[in-house]
């Protein structure tokens, strides 16, 4: 698990739009599986990153939709029949996905309305969908900014549970210094869209991290 | 503590300049309410020394001559369909068409031009001229204005439409999108059910108002209720006309009733 670490405006977020392909980076590539996806566009984008899942911020569910079907929104990559293009949830991914739910512990709002959820539990199914995605990498833009210290603690929880049980690769943007040296493997500290460190968490010192929030000299 | 000095306007009271513009408001709409006055022809008097007419309008009215009321069934069916064929048209047509026309979705810039220039002149001529208009190309009776209801419809709503799909949230669209899902897919899977209960409550209310319209639009030949009252307002019976106000407001007020419950449903 990875923490990426970093004031307002130190290119956090900015680096998980350019991995995605939401914006190109200006240099340098980001490659997934030996493709570079900025070279990419349209169709091949959207099946290069398909290993790449990402939550951010808000759970951005479709509020009106069961939590289940949020869910199975997920797989819609891998499926392209009419009827999930005439807006049917893919059936045979019903079963994996009500596995994801009990996974990140909702299983019993499967039918739910996404938009009757707290700040917390949506994340959650957020996580759910990006885990139906099957990806290989799960990144996440602070997941937590929105939350209340017990629900981020849950969702942080859920995040470092996957990484070290399921060995998912989870590279995490955040602007929490204590929840990132409590749950990272590895920090990456970016100061000024420059790395300032990149190394085990255990060898960064507190100091090194309050250096990356001084307002510049 | 730190001292600032502020030179912004204070909060409160109006500058001067506010207070000039303020007057300069009032005078100006005074101004043009009495242009409006003067080419009106406004004369007051003359509500005074009509009351006379009125009265024995009114007095001739009564009482509705409720005989009538069979005869009228077959109409008033017309109306209701008129509004019908009118909203389902214009609900079909002003989908595609609030697509194109929303800024968020549109595929290309020259199809936004195009819709917002197609939604804006069926918008823009009155339901009443596209009904003269249908009634000159395919003759009287209701299809005329069932058309016209149809093409006014879709400007109506294709502009309500497109300002719903330019307001929703866009978070779920960009979620989806980046799941994999294709352009359709993120289309029925996160705008459909994000937009779809405020469209069907515009398309309730636009259902409200096309019944309405819809009994104008027999005025010029085109069927229902309108109609029978032009036609009994012709040749004076004023005992009909009572009954046929009486059933219209008894409909409108049904419709409304109906389309609001129904919009509290979809809500």
């Amino acid at each position: 698990m990875v923490v990426v670490l970093g004031s307002n405006g130190s290119g956090k977020s900015t680096l998980m739009k350019c991995v995605v392909g939401m914006n190109r980076p200006s240099a340098g590539s980001v490659e997934v599986a030996g493709r570079d996806l900025t070279s990419l566009s349209g169709k091949a984008l959207r099946e290069a990153r398909l290993p790449l899942a990402l939550i951010s911020q808000h759970a951005n569910l479709v509020r009106r939709r069961s939590v289940l079907a949020n869910v199975c929104c997920g797989t819609l990559g891998r499926h392209r029949t009419l009827a999930t293009t005439l807006g049917c949830v893919p059936r045979e991914e019903v079963g994996p996905a009500l596995g994801h739910l009990a996974e990140v512990g909702l299983a019993e709002l499967a039918g739910q309305r996404a938009g009757t959820l707290s700040g917390g539990q949506a994340q959650r199914v957020a996580v759910a969908r990006a885990l139906a995605q099957a990806p290989q990498v799960l990144l996440a833009d602070e997941p937590v900014a929105s939350l209340d210290p017990e629900a981020a603690d849950e969702v942080m929880r859920l995040l470092r549970r996957l990484a070290s049980h399921d060995g998912l690769a989870v590279v995490c943007v955040l602007h929490q210094p204590e929840l990132a040296t409590r749950y990272a493997d590895r920090l990456v500290g970016l100061r000024r869209g420059r790395t300032v460190f990149d190394r085990p968490a255990a060898e960064v010192s507190q100091r090194e991290i309050a250096e990356l929030y001084q307002a510049d000299a | 503590m730190m001292s600032t000095t502020y030179k912004g306007p204070m909060p409160g009271g109006p500058s001067p300049a506010r207070q000039i513009g303020a007057v300069a408001a009032v005078v100006l709409i005074a101004a043009l309410f009495v242009q409006a006055w003067i080419v009106v022809q406004a004369r007051p008097q003359d509500l005074v020394t009509g009351a006379h007419g009125m009265a024995d309008i009114i007095s001739r009215a009564l009482p509705p001559a409720f005989d009538q009321f069979k005869p009228t069934l077959l109409p008033v069916l017309e109306t209701i369909d008129l509004a019908i064929f009118g909203t389902v048209f214009g609900v079909v047509l002003a989908f595609p068409l609030a697509i194109l026309a929303a800024r968020n979705l549109t595929p290309a810039k020259p199809l936004y031009y195009a819709a917002r220039a197609v939604i804006g002149v069926a918008r823009a001529v009155p339901d009443l001229v596209w009904a003269l208009l249908f009634v000159t190309a395919v003759g009287l009776g209701p299809f005329p204005g069932a058309l016209a209801l149809a093409v006014h419809s879709v400007g109506m709503l294709g502009r309500l439409f497109a300002e719903v799909i330019e307001d929703m949230d866009m978070g779920p669209v960009e979620a989806l999108t980046l799941t994999g899902a294709s352009r359709i897919q993120v289309f029925t899977h996160a705008v459909v059910p994000g937009v779809l209960p405020s469209l069907l409550g515009i398309a309730l209310y636009r259902f409200d108002e096309n019944l309405r319209s819809s009994l104008v639009l027999g005025f010029v030949g085109a069927g229902g209720i309108g109609f029978l009252l032009l036609t009994a307002m012709n040749l004076f019976q004023y005992q009909t006309v009572a009954l046929l106000l009486i059933v219209t407001f008894v409909l409108v007020a049904c419709a409304e009733r109906i389309s609001a419950y129904l919009r509290t449903l979809v809500a």
